[in-house]
């Protein structure tokens, strides 16, 4: 059952197209990996998902309803984190639970130290938020944004700022809420691995525009896999094995790149091959593409360094 | 309506929590000290002379008895509480955008329009609690000063009128609500009091004062027996002014973009 929808969904600001035309949407049970570069419009279409700011053109959809200003009624059913989550400084983790509490009319008292528990803040409940760490102040608002139970969150980069053992925390926290609780999540995230790990449904965004949207099969299925070889001499090698009708290409660090299906499922045939033309390979193994590779390369970014690109 | 009242005591306990109820607090201890300080200088004219300038000073507040006491807090509420209530109000919505917890008060389960609306109803409230505050302490400092002309009446007419400065005086405060939303923060409602408090003198001085909403309060209060320029337009006036600062601000949490 659909649960997020936006149709043609576009954002200007002073004449640049921000979110451009994007058309995407999210399934009772999906958690939906939501892709891009900084500025590529990922927090401005987050911020038109929940009524933050309005759209140029296009409309949003949550559990079927027109997303505007006065929708308050839908908000019963999302919870939410946009970009770094902030909180009262001069009050403790367990009071600015306690005012979220009160504020979304949450009457189960025993809510903030469930929550407090599920998100393990007991050490820091007493604690005044301005004196948390990163980390924590993330937990504190992951722990606002599923207080009221919602059956629907959106996360923006949730897992910033946290170490490896919150990360994995996180992740599994995610994972739970959506198979064992059913919930609906829609998370942005510049760690494209952790998004690979959980995520059911990947969107990439680049410049304002969805350039994809498809199943986690899906993907699996787009990312290509190739068998890399390393022999003594390349450039002999690279012409025998085209002479014997593979599709070889030359890849980066002295590498042989074959795309053939055939190769690929068998790379044996190709050792054999090229232990009997005399140039045996000092290196032969199956590279699948990851989902950074994927991304940079459907991105038009495939080629720049590490360092050009902040994900 | 009782999500609603929750709202409320959400924005009281968020101020109630803060330092800034304190600084407020102490800043307005200082009219009742200083007033009840002018008092006992004229009441005491040997002291007045052996402290000379602030002694000269003193004959400014008139005679030293209950009447003139009062009238002293009126005013001292109508042009500090310019500063005070504007500050308030600055900080009440102003530290939201501050603080950047603005964006967990958008997309709540009820109309958009209750977070100001139980700002603006927080403001009021710490706003009349410092009055009550003044009074109290004024009282306080009057009795031990031992001020002559107390009566039920005079006292019924100096709460009246530091009641009706105080409203005023929140009135002209709301567009500070406004600033404080547009400008995210705390520079432009600060700004917009600055200017407000100078031109309220420099028009009260060229004789509009009544048409200067910010000059209002404190021509109600009294001041140099400015309270006869007043009539039915100034009230309007402030009215107006109160009115154009809610609705901005109501207007902007429901139909402005907000990216922060």
């Amino acid at each position: 059952m659909e649960t997020i929808r936006t149709e043609n969904l576009t954002k200007n600001f002073q004449g640049v197209k921000a979110v451009d035309h994007v058309s995407l949407t999210v399934d009772q049970g999906d958690i939906y990996g939501f892709l891009g570069l900084n500025g590529a419009g990922k927090t401005t279409t987050i911020r038109m998902l929940l009524g933050m700011i309005r759209p140029t053109s296009g409309a949003c959809y949550i559990k079927g309803r027109k997303i505007a200003a006065n929708s308050h009624h839908v908000w019963h059913h999302v919870g939410y984190m946009v970009e770094t989550p902030y909180a009262y400084p001069e009050l403790t983790v367990k009071e600015n639970l306690l005012l979220v509490q009160k504020i979304r009319g949450v009457k189960d008292s025993s809510t903030v130290p469930r929550i407090i528990n599920r998100l393990q803040l007991n050490k820091y409940e007493h604690k005044k938020v301005r004196h948390l760490s990163m980390g924590n102040a993330q937990r504190l608002g992951i722990a606002k944004a599923l207080l009221h139970e919602p059956e629907i969150l959106v996360l923006d980069e949730p897992t910033n700022g946290l170490d490896p053992a919150g990360i994995v925390e996180i992740r599994q926290l995610i994972q739970d809420l959506a198979h064992q609780h059913g919930k609906t999540i829609f998370i942005s995230s510049h760690i494209l691995g952790e998004i690979a790990r959980t995520a059911t449904k990947i969107a990439i965004i680049d410049d304002g525009r969805l350039i994809q949207e498809l199943k986690k099969e899906e993907l699996d299925y787009h990312l290509s896999v190739t068998l890399k070889v390393k022999t003594r001499d390349v450039k002999y090698t690279e012409r025998i094995l085209s002479h014997a009708g593979y599709q070889v290409t030359d890849g980066k660090e002295g590498y042989l790149e074959i795309k053939n299906r055939e190769a690929i499922n068998h790379p044996d045939i190709v050792n054999s091959f090229l232990v009997n033309a005399g140039y045996p390979p000092t290196k032969l193994f199956v590279e699948e593409e990851d989902l950074e590779a994927y991304f940079l390369r459907i991105t038009g970014r495939e080629g720049v360094s590490d360092h050009e690109i902040i994900l | 309506m009782k999500s609603f009242f929750n709202i409320v005591s959400v924005e009281i306990y968020k101020s109630y929590k803060s330092k800034t109820i304190w600084l407020t607090a102490l800043a307005f201890t200082m009219l009742p000290v200083m007033g009840g300080f002018f008092m006992y200088v004229l009441k005491n004219p040997d002291f007045a002379e052996r402290i000379g300038l602030i002694g000269a000073k003193a004959q400014l507040a008139g005679s030293a008895d209950w009447p003139s006491f009062l009238g002293l807090l009126a005013q001292g509420i109508a042009v500090g509480g310019l500063f005070v209530y504007g500050f308030i109000t600055s900080w009440v919505f102003g530290r939201e955008y501050t603080d950047r917890t603005v964006k967990d008060l958008l997309a709540m389960p009820f109309p958009r329009s209750h977070i100001p609306i139980a700002k603006f109803l927080t403001i009021i409230l710490w706003s009349f609690v410092l009055t009550a505050w003044v009074i109290g302490a004024g009282f306080l400092i009057g009795m031990t000063i031992g001020l002559p002309l107390w009566s039920t009446a005079v006292w019924q007419d100096g709460i009246y009128v530091l009641s009706v400065t105080t409203l005023l005086t929140i009135f002209v405060s709301t567009p500070v609500a406004f600033f404080a939303c547009i400008g995210k923060g705390y520079l432009a409602p600060l700004g917009f009091i600055v200017i407000t408090l100078i031109l309220s003198q420099v028009i009260a001085v060229i004789g509009y004062g009544s048409y200067f909403p910010w000059a209002v309060p404190a021509l109600f209060s009294n001041i140099s027996g400015t309270g006869n320029l007043l009539n039915a337009s100034s009230l309007f006036l402030v009215i107006l002014a109160g009115l154009l600062g809610v609705a901005g601000t109501l207007g902007f949490w429901r139909y402005a973009d907000q990216h922060l």
